[in-house]
């Protein structure tokens, strides 16, 4: 993906009007993120500005600051992957559809709409859509980075059973006993 | 960042999804991976408790007894009158707010019910109803709420996604404190029957046979005697662990995971180090081989019986008191409950340090030590030879587990021992810590696999304190001592913070203890290298 050199060279028509919008584009693109919380909890999420008080909604903040820098800027491919591999990665635990974890990235696009549409210094309509189509890209990243985080949670669900007698397999290893584990044990549900 | 927070006239604006529904809807969505399986008929008949039937909570019938909902009201006004905190937990609370955001879980999910507000209203809009004049005459306009099979299981959803850390209790102006109002709601409901599995397997295994695995005597002694020959191994001393010795001055009980799970084993091959370099005349038991207390999460009843086989042993063995090991829940019920269940433990003598001379006092009633209580005194009296650059592999940060530090205020002796056996370590931030502490967000009988999800989301304010120390201060281990933070950390931190350990602090302890008669170390009680071995004697 490659903007006009003009959008992505510092100073280049459009791109000063862009930077001064970023900090309301990426508010705007919180406000809106926030939607998919009930009333109490996006309140929160947006006050509370401490990231121990507040790691979701501290998360949010800084990764989507961070991705609308990124959006009209170069898309440094290893800082927007951890940028939305930290959103990713609480909304992947969630309760939300697939759809909704990662359908906040293309919440972007109404955010640069509305920020970019009405203000001012507005950059040339192709800017937008050149914008709009690095939305989508961050979008298959982070469905993407879902895939791979629900994978990670079957895998460590796995090991978790796993390794909660890992002594016991163990010392019947030592025993040289071929399975069951030591006579005497009930290896039902326990912590 | 505060200047990209959008104005509040803007978020004004939004139109928030879902739609506020108003809290007393109870229908709950059974998600997979966010509650744990119902309890097996065996573990309910095994303890005598109501109801054994097979049943899950996804089943839109959960099978309860015709009379379910008098027996809950019966059960209500009963404990009512038996605990007074009960009732003023009931009645008091204003509204103010102060606890909302400071649930793990709330932080977590951002479900609204998960502030402690409201998970302890759920509870209080059914008391209003049917033991409060207003809500008798005027039901939902008095602020009460019917009790129904849907409250029911709302109860059930939301008292299951408390794990009784008692957080929100240090931020609420009056005290209350919604671990309480949880038990309460997890009584009631097992009262009819609806009790999960992974609480019920382990308190009824534990009644059984000692312990939440069901170990018999013989492979709780396989157990300990491989850690014996392992040590022996690593270190070149082969040290005594007695079990069910008669008259050994003190009797040790340990959370049993010490003796099958790792990283809790390592805390065992650390303590047994411990006491042989002290000498310490002391049993374990293949009765009283656990600590943990999955009684705490059923009922008063069930606390009670388990608790009772700690003090039946030290009876039968006639030790003088009882040392405790790095243990979660077992403190929070010797220290807020032991004593006017199955105490004072007069048989036993006050707990004195046969090493230090030190008279543990705070002891006095329930003849309990915490080894971190233990452990501080013979380090502060001189008495432990550590090098703590055996431990310089780990840039060590802690994590108060909720029993120790807010049930019982064990703070600084776990510190205190830290910084003595280790070189390098570091706080995570003040609002996270001691009283303060976050919640590993799988305690109270919640660390089952099939809730994998509600653990991330409620453990997600801790790890996120992790990920903080990690990334500043470059921490690779995060000490603790908790039998369940032990089990349940790792699988966290895997997701949030990964490649991050998790130890026990006697561990870190054993690691450092320089003991007469052993060989250089060129490995910590892993089996890892040291950053720097150590030549062999003589070299
Ligand atoms: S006790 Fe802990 S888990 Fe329960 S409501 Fe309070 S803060 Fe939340
Ligand atoms: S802090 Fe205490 S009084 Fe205030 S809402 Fe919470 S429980 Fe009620």
């Amino acid at each position: 993906m490659t903007l006009p050199a003009g959008a992505r060279a510092a100073g280049g028509p459009g791109l000063g009007a862009l930077a001064a919008r970023r900090s309301a584009i990426a508010g705007r693109w919180l406000a809106l993120t926030l939607e998919s919380y009930p009333a109490p909890t996006a309140r929160l999420l947006a006050r509370e500005s401490d990231p121990f008080r507040n790691p979701v909604g501290h998360t949010l903040r800084q990764a989507l600051s961070g991705l609308a820098e990124e959006l009209i800027g170069t898309m440094d491919p290893g800082r927007v992957t951890a940028l939305l591999d930290s959103v990713v990665r609480v909304r992947a635990v969630q309760a939300m559809s697939a759809g909704e974890a990662v359908g906040f990235v293309f919440l972007a696009r109404q955010a640069l709409r509305e920020e970019l549409g009405s203000g001012g210094g507005l950059p040339a309509a192709d800017g937008l859509g050149v914008l709009e189509a690095r939305v989508d890209e961050m979008a298959l990243s982070a469905f993407d980075l879902f895939m791979r985080c629900r994978e990670q949670i079957h895998a460590i669900r796995a090991g978790e059973a796993r390794g909660r007698t890992a002594l016991l397999d163990r010392i019947r290893e030592r025993e040289g006993r071929s399975g069951g584990g030591p006579a005497g044990m009930d290896r039902g549900a326990s912590p | 960042m505060a200047e990209e927070a959008p104005a509040p006239a803007e978020l004004a604006k939004v139109d928030y999804r879902p739609p506020a529904r108003d809290w007393r809807e109870p229908a709950v969505d059974f998600r997979r991976g966010t509650y744990c399986y119902g309890a097996a008929p065996k573990n309910l008949q095994y303890l005598g408790l109501p109801n054994p039937r097979p049943w899950q909570p996804h089943d839109a019938d959960w099978k309860l007894p015709p009379d379910w909902k008098q027996t809950i009201l019966a059960g209500m006004k009963d404990r009512l009158e038996r605990f007074r905190s009960f009732r003023l937990f009931m009645d008091i609370c204003v509204r103010c707010g102060a606890c909302a955001d400071k649930c793990h879980f709330y932080l977590g999910t951002g479900d609204p019910k998960n502030m402690p507000v409201l998970r302890a209203e759920l509870m209080r809009s059914v008391y209003r109803r049917y033991f409060t004049l207003p809500g008798r005459l005027l039901g939902r306009l008095g602020g009460g709420r019917e009790l129904t099979e849907d409250v029911l299981k709302e109860w059930f959803y939301y008292y299951h996604q408390c794990t009784e850390c008692r957080r929100c209790s240090v931020f609420c102006p009056f005290g209350i404190d919604t671990a309480e109002v949880t038990m309460m709601g997890r009584e009631l409901l097992t009262l009819v029957g609806c009790n999960i599995n992974w609480i019920l397997e382990p308190a009824a295994n534990c009644y059984r046979t000692g312990n939440h695995l069901g170990i018999q005597p013989h492979a709780f002694k396989d157990s300990v005697d491989f850690a014996v020959d392992e040590l022996e191994e690593m270190t070149g001393i082969r040290v005594e662990a007695p079990i069910n010795k008669k008259g050994a001055e003190i009797l040790y009980v340990i959370p049993s995971a010490e003796t099958f799970g790792t990283p809790h084993y390592y805390t065992l091959l650390g303590t047994l180090l411990l006491f042989h370099a002290i000498g310490l005349d002391y049993t374990l038991s293949a009765y009283a081989s656990e600590g943990g207390n999955f009684g705490l999460f059923t009922s008063h009843e069930v606390m009670k019986r388990l608790n009772a086989k700690i003090y039946a042993e030290a009876r039968r063995l006639g030790v003088k008191w009882i040392l405790g090991g790095e243990c979660g829940h077992m403190w929070r019920v010797v220290h807020q409950y032991m004593d006017t269940m199955n105490g004072p433990a007069d048989f036993l003598e006050e707990p004195v340090s046969p090493v230090t001379g030190t008279r543990f006092a705070q002891a006095r009633s329930t003849k309990m030590v915490h080894i971190c209580e233990f452990t501080a005194d013979l380090i502060r009296e001189g008495k432990l030879r550590v090098d703590p650059r055996r431990n310089d592999h780990w840039v060590a940060t802690f994590h108060d587990s909720c029993n120790p530090a807010r049930a019982m205020g064990l703070l600084e002796e776990p510190r205190f021992v830290l910084r003595s056996v280790c070189q390098r370590f570091h706080e995570m931030p003040e609002s996270t810590i001691r009283e303060r502490t976050f919640c590993c967000g799988s305690g109270s009988g919640l660390g089952t696999d099939e809730n994998f999800e509600m653990r991330m989301r409620g453990g997600f304010p801790r790890a996120n304190a992790v990920r903080h120390v990690r990334d500043r201060f470059g921490v690779n281990l995060v000490a603790c001592i908790c039998a369940i933070d032990k089990a349940t950390l790792p699988p966290l931190l895997e997701y949030w913070v990964p490649g991050m350990n998790v130890a026990g602090v006697h561990e870190l302890v054993g690691n450092a203890l320089v003991v007469e008669g052993e060989k250089a170390r060129t490995q910590d009680l892993r089996g890892q290298p040291l950053a720097s071995p150590e030549a062999p004697a003589g070299a």
